[in-house]
């Protein structure tokens, strides 16, 4: 339900960075334990942007992985939800998670005229 | 007109290409074919389009900014409010019927003299946690959001006109039941609290990271029940830890009082 609120922000986000340019493309960085359902933002977006500089643009995904790194033996790893329960390697349940969270517009591409 | 509809090379190669080398092959981006990218030179590519010589081309700019900026800049707004009259903001997130309301509800009870608390609601559709607290003469503004699942900022903007600011110092925003959402949707509150409970499993920081990795300190309720239920402490405690090693986790039961002298010891303290 909140990809609805998260597709409005993108929309304007690229709106704003593409200074009355029409937007081709939305290139997005979302970190897997930030859970966003890509096809519901893209259902959303087809339908929000109709009247906007963004109207027909693609969106595309980068996932940003999270990784897990083992306190007891070293072990590092990327991960995806759910969590792992232990150390794939050495089963100590002291893991450390980073990153994953990551949520923003990396980049749009825009349209813009040369030659004639 | 020739519009070539998406380059994945830069301006400045892009326009040596159509300045300069004109049999360089170059890639398109097809609206036809999704994502299909042809390579062909810009001579194949003007002699197939006549002579009109208008390219648009695309540019790629860089933005890097959060999704929900302007939800943060709100909530922003809303901490300086807090922190103009010294109100220690408090965003209570939980699944539905881990116990947010009793949690307030027994917070305010054991509050010392002096220390006066007021509540937001934040629910589907309902006022019946409202009218509850109400009744217990705290104040309380009610906001529905209509079957969204989670408050964002500017409903919080628009609750504080309504709330005795000056005369409490801790408010406590009861979110919409859900452990996904609201997460994502910073209110401008000082401290994040996670209520989990023991009949909804102690799997729940492996299955919702981004909710646990939310929290500055995480409750957990219905602790009287957590031997009918098999609930693993150790278990749900390590999930946590992955996610934020020093966070703090208390046990409490709002039907047995147990624990929360120390959540509200806590509290007093950390606020
Ligand atoms: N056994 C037990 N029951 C509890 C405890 N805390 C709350 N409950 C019961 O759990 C139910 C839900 O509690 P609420 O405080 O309404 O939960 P909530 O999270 O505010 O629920 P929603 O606002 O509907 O999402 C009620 O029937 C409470 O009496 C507890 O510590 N132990
Ligand atoms: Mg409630
Ligand atoms: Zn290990």
């Amino acid at each position: 339900m909140h990809e609805l609120a998260i597709t409005e922000s993108v929309i304007k986000v690229a709106v704003g960075a593409a200074a009355g340019r029409r937007i081709h493309a939305i290139h997005l960085a979302i970190g897997v334990l930030s859970s966003i359902v890509d096809d519901s933002v893209q259902f959303y977006f087809d339908i929000l942007s109709r009247d906007s500089l963004a109207a027909g643009a693609t969106l595309h995904f980068r996932r940003i992985p999270a990784s897990a790194q083992c306190q007891t033996c070293g072990h590092q790893c990327s991960i995806e939800p759910p969590l792992p329960p232990a150390c794939p390697a050495c089963a100590s349940v002291a893991l450390r998670i980073s990153g994953g969270m990551e949520f923003h517009v990396e980049s749009i591409d825009v349209e813009d005229d040369v030659g004639s | 007109m020739v519009t070539i509809e998406h380059y994945n090379v830069s301006d400045a190669q892009l326009l040596s290409r159509v300045i300069g080398d004109i049999d360089a092959p170059y890639q398109t981006f097809d609206r036809q074919h999704g994502l299909g990218i042809h390579t062909r030179s810009l001579a194949d590519y003007w002699n197939l389009s006549g002579n009109e010589r208008t390219v648009s081309i695309m540019k790629k700019v860089d933005v890097i900014q959060a999704i929900l900026s302007d939800n943060n800049a709100v909530a922003e707004e809303n901490r300086k409010v807090l922190d103009g009259v010294g109100v220690f903001g408090i965003n209570v997130m939980a699944s539905p019927g881990a116990g947010k309301t009793s949690m307030i509800l027994e917070t305010f009870t054991r509050l010392p003299e002096g220390t006066k608390l007021c509540v937001v609601e934040g629910d589907l559709a309902s006022s019946l946690d409202a009218e509850l607290i109400a009744n217990k003469g705290i104040p309380v503004v009610q906001i529905n959001t209509g079957g969204g699942c989670h408050l964002d900022a500017s409903m919080i903007r628009n609750a504080l006109p309504r709330l005795p600011l000056d005369e409490i110092q801790i408010l406590m925003v009861e979110n919409v039941g859900n452990l996904v959402c609201p997460a994502n949707f910073l209110l401008g509150t000082h401290l994040n609290v996670v209520v989990a409970s023991t009949p909804e499993g102690h799997d729940k920081p492996f299955k919702y990271p981004g909710m646990f990795n939310a929290a500055d300190v995480v409750l957990i309720n219905k602790f009287d029940l957590s031997e009918v239920f098999d609930f693993d402490l150790e278990y749900f405690s390590s999930g946590v830890r992955m996610l934020k090693p020093d966070v703090p986790i208390i046990p409490i039961s709002c039907r047995t009082g147990a624990g929360l002298d120390e959540w509200v010891e806590w509290l007093l303290e950390n606020r």
